[in-house]
């Protein structure tokens, strides 16, 4: 008996140390970036840093606020995220719910072929992608963006999806097949309840995807009443100083959108996770 | 028969309407692009200079090039690496978000928010702590007399790709350990039980019962980081460069550098259309492995 | 039938969605657009931007003023070339607008030059053999930094010779106290500090990478010398360690940290200290460069206007051009660089500003030094090597790799000819 109880509290020891790792390990950076963010100019350089400040100062945000167009770029990127988290959401549900449930010819194929679209490098994409967009009229139009990120987006989405959606037990459907349901009918009221959780997540990484995006951004939109916040940040380099301050604190404002909503999405991230192994 | 009958007419035509959205985006959308990299690869590309044809001339080029073979070095270990670690350790932080504990839900907060920063921002705040002079975990090292002069995490040829390599696990562990999280707490717990009383010890139980039902979810989030890890451009090029003299410098990376720095695009073009066919063959074997699964 | 039908349907549906997407996308084809440079001086983009669009209502055309920072310059505009789409008109430095020169995208400027009495420095800065294409608009002269009172504490005499600069850093280096001696960046991240600088003592020791009529000379007993000299400012620990990868700004962070005595840096940081720390600006002296057997050698950089003539407004560009160097605006906007900018037309320094003795000396500065390549032949291909920061490579070979330096020599030169040789 005794035995055991030694062998508990070494595990409760074990855990409570992992869990003081992961924090310190997963929120140091975030802390210093919050640090710097509030760090005066005279300190910023200061060859034996301390881990905690001395003295604190706003003046970066406030800079930020009064003196660049910084909101410009954060309304851009949430504008951008949020339809483009929409659309690649509803497309990839219809094509997921299409892929696991329909038999159609082409099925299998369309379904492997989804991933091609990650084999060659946003790096090396972008030119050509330029030109394409160039030859509808598009460039420096922040809406070219909400179409680009389609393809970073769906196919993530509808892999996450396809597997949520093939783990949901066909005979919930058949029963609503029963009471006179479409195909339609049992997608809303029967898949989608059961997968919400799984969606929300999908939703929540697809924001942060898109939120994030920085190359594309960066060609495809030239004046500021366009660009997104990655692009923004970068235009606090000036020709050969970089802004540490203004860089940081518009790197804090910009983690809060992605931070708040893995808050929100926080509860469903398990279950939703989870929702892919719901047991047969 | 009839009835039959039309139950699949109505799918197939249901199954064509519902994917044709996503498959006019990515093939059109991508198609262009894809097709036209591929040709600029075998022309002497440059910008602002029409394009003639040169066969496989850059394939040439580069195969012969000792650098190429560097960097597909780099690539392999920067990818190999990344992947095992995040994978390991998201296992072991989602097998303990899996215990009960007091402080459960804020750790969980906690190591999410990696995933959750804007990848561009995690790249400076890291490229800030590296700095030799003013970065934090120098001096955090010299408090602690581990080191009596400062390390150049990101100027040494040795620890560029290892210092580049601890951002992308940083940012990427709460991927793998979210996904495994979910897969975890799906599993019956009766499964458990009947494990303890076959008598199984810990390590038996993890290998014979976990890890059978979250491999699934293990295959699926290493298919899709390892492919962004492959791709990752902006944490290498934010970070280091590529540099120094490439030793950072991943197939992402360089084919940038060949194309916008050296503005030798159809090269850059031909190193990023190398790699293409091991990706395909990759994706082709997790797929063929997960469609059999099912 | 039926079904294929509706297939059909559904897809000419989409495509006509996604149309009208595209379409109410707007082509911004009679705009005059202008890319500019982030200026670490904010007054300067303030007063650009203001003089843009004050032309622009003037002249009633409907202008566009975008900020690039210099560092995403290169892959946008290659993107906007390659997709017909370039800006009009685009401020960057000499050296990037050269390597442009040789595309046939450029719009001749001669009636420019011609009209406006640009100084002759100006003209020499700006020349490039593969025609007109570049309009001055402003000297960005180096400075040596150097620290006054870490010199006079040792009971030195200021350098005047690259030897004499090593040696004293060996006296004054103190990296057990986290001071360097030289803060010279040796990065290729693509600015233009590092290769400058190297370039600088190679002419200074008497070498010449590319002669007068273009030919590879590098590969000479003078530039071994130069390069094993750079190497062992890093060997020796007389820089800071990572001070082999600093992009340009890391000279100026480590010297407004106080932890370097030494660095080459235009005159923006001159301006940054006045203000951000007066007690360092004190202690500050600016030398001129330093010199070697054969001489001395500042290797000086302009800011320009290069004008694309598929922007669409090449004659609304070159009016703009034209009047932005109205004397009263231009010679305002140079002072309120605060001595990073030299001006480029004659009679533009004719103001008390340039009698003080902190600004006088950068002024002689721009009208001393060299082109970056000097003395080769200026045309795209001479500046992509200095662009491509061969010589820098070199360095970082020798260094970082421990590579031979006659090896890293014959690769130099091997990098010059494949260069120069397209």
């Amino acid at each position: 008996m005794k035995s055991l109880k030694h062998s508990y509290i070494a595990k409760r020891v074990m855990i409570y140390v992992a869990a003081i790792v992961g924090i310190v390990w997963s929120c140091f950076p975030v802390y210093w970036m919050i640090k710097s963010s509030l760090t005066p100019n005279d300190e910023m350089y200061e060859l034996h840093p301390s881990l905690i400040p001395s003295r604190l100062t706003l003046d970066h945000y406030k800079q930020l606020f009064t003196q660049s167009e910084f909101m410009t770029f954060f309304w851009n990127s949430l504008y951008v995220a949020v339809i483009t988290t929409a659309i690649a959401i509803i497309l990839s549900i219809l094509a997921s719910y299409a892929m696991t449930r329909l038999r159609f010819r082409g099925r299998s194929f369309i379904r492997k072929a989804i991933f091609y679209a990650y084999l060659l490098p946003t790096a090396v994409l972008f030119i050509p992608m330029y030109m394409m967009i160039s030859k509808i009229g598009m460039i420096n139009d922040r809406n070219s963006l909400i179409i680009v990120y389609q393809t970073i987006v769906i196919p993530y989405a509808c892999y996450m999806l396809i597997s949520y959606f093939a783990a949901i037990p066909k005979s919930l459907e058949e029963a609503a097949f029963v009471d006179g349901c479409t195909h339609i009918g049992a997608l809303i009221k029967v898949v989608l309840p059961i997968a919400a959780p799984g969606i929300a997540v999908v939703a929540t990484f697809s924001f942060t995807m898109s939120w994030n995006e920085y190359l594309y951004a960066m060609v495809l939109t030239t004046s500021p009443s366009q660009q997104t916040v990655p692009v923004g940040i970068s235009s606090f380099r000036y020709s050969d100083n970089m802004i540490w301050g203004l860089i940081m604190s518009s790197s804090v404002i910009a983690s809060l959108p992605a931070v708040i909503l893995y808050m929100l999405a926080q509860r469903f991230m398990v279950t939703g996770l989870a929702a892919g192994g719901v047991k047969q | 028969m009839g009835h039959e009958a039309s139950i699949f007419r109505t799918e197939r035509k249901l199954g064509l309407a519902f994917t044709l959205p996503i498959f006019i985006l990515i093939f059109l959308l991508m198609g262009f692009p894809f097709a036209y990299t591929i040709y600029l690869s075998l022309t002497n590309k440059t910008v602002g200079m029409p394009a003639t044809f040169v066969g496989l001339a850059n394939y040439i080029s580069i195969f012969t090039d000792p650098t190429y073979w560097r960097i597909v070095g780099n690539t392999v270990i920067y990818t190999v690496i990344c992947i095992v670690v995040k994978l390991v350790l998201g296992m072991l932080f989602a097998l303990l978000l899996n215990e009960k504990f007091h402080g459960r839900a804020i750790t969980r907060v906690a190591m999410l928010l990696p995933w959750a920063i804007p990848g561009m921002v995690a790249a400076n705040t890291w490229k800030w702590m590296y700095n030799d002079q003013y970065g934090i975990i120098n001096e955090i090292l010299r408090d602690l007399h581990l080191i009596s002069t400062p390390i150049p995490w990101l100027g040494s040829m040795n620890l560029a790709l290892f210092s580049v390599i601890i951002v992308n696990i940083w940012r990427g562990v709460p991927f793998f350990l979210f996904s495994i999280l979910g897969a975890l707490q799906s599993i019956d717990d009766q499964l458990y039980d009947a494990g303890k009383i076959d008598g199984a010890n810990v390590f038996q139980r993890f290998f014979n019962i976990t890890l059978p039902s979250i491999m699934p979810v293990v295959a699926i989030s290493t298919l899709l980081s390892t492919i962004w890890t492959f791709n990752d451009f902006d944490n290498i090029w934010l970070i280091t460069g590529g540099g120094p003299l490439n030793a950072s410098s991943v197939i992402a990376t360089y084919t940038y550098e060949q194309a916008f720095m050296y503005n030798d695009m159809a090269r850059g073009m031909a190193v990023a259309v190398s790699v293409v066919p091991v990706l395909l063959i990759l994706m082709v074997l997790v797929m063929k492995h997960r469609s059999t699964n099912e | 039938m039926n079904k294929a039908f509706k297939v059909l349907v559904c897809a000419l549906m989409l495509a006509l969605c996604m149309g009208g997407i595209f379409a109410s996308g707007s082509a911004e084809q009679d705009k005059l657009i202008i890319w500019d440079k982030s200026e670490y001086v904010g007054a300067y983009n303030e007063l650009a931007r203001a003089r843009f669009e004050e032309f622009c209502a003037a002249n009633g055309v409907e202008g566009e003023y975008v900020i690039v920072p210099p560092n995403d310059l290169r892959q946008r505009l290659y993107a906007a070339i390659e997709g017909g789409n370039p800006p009009d008109i685009v401020v960057t430095d000499d050296f990037m607008a050269k390597q442009f020169a040789g595309m046939g995208q450029l719009a001749d400027v001669s009636d420019i030059k011609t009209s406006l009495p640009f100084i002759q420095a100006g003209l020499n800065v700006s020349f490039c053999e593969d025609g007109e294409y570049i309009v001055p608009i402003a000297m960005l002269a180096p400075g040596l930094y150097l620290r006054a009172d870490k010199w006079a504490e040792a009971g030195l005499d200021y350098p005047t010779t690259w030897e004499e600069l090593r040696e004293d850093a060996r006296i004054i280096n103190d990296p057990e106290n986290d001071f360097y001696a030289l803060g010279y960046p040796m990065g290729t991240s693509g600015g233009g500090d590092a290769e400058g600088m190297c370039r600088a003592v190679i002419l200074a020791f008497g070498g010449v990478p590319v002669d007068v009529e273009g030919n590879v000379t590098v590969n000479s007993p003078e530039t071994l010398a130069a390069l094993e000299f750079i190497a062992s400012l890093y060997e020796e620990g007389l820089c800071p360690p990572s001070a082999i990868t600093w992009d340009d700004m890391g000279n100026n962070t480590a010297y407004l940290a106080g932890s370097v005595g030494v660095i080459q840096n235009s005159g923006s940081l001159y301006s940054q200290l006045r203000t951000d720390n007066p007690e360092l600006f004190e202690n500050t002296i600016i030398l001129p460069f330093m010199a070697g057997p054969a001489g001395s050698f500042a290797p000086t950089g302009s800011n320009c206007f290069i004008i694309f003539e598929n922007g669409g407004s090449v004659d609304m560009a070159k009016k703009y051009v034209t009047e932005f160097f109205d004397m009263d605006f231009y010679k305002n906007l140079v002072i309120q660089m605060g001595g990073m900018w030299q001006p480029v037309i004659e009679g533009a320094d004719d103001d008390p500003f340039w009698e003080d003795p902190e600004n006088s000396g950068w002024l002689a500065n721009s009208l001393g030094g060299v082109p970056n390549t000097y003395p080769a032949p200026v045309n795209d291909a001479t500046n992509r090597a200095f662009s491509e920061q061969v010589c820098v490579r070199a360095v970082q070979k020798i260094v970082l790799q421990g590579m031979d330096p006659q090896q890293a020599l014959n690769e130099l030169e091997a990098d010059f000819n494949r260069i120069l040789g397209k």
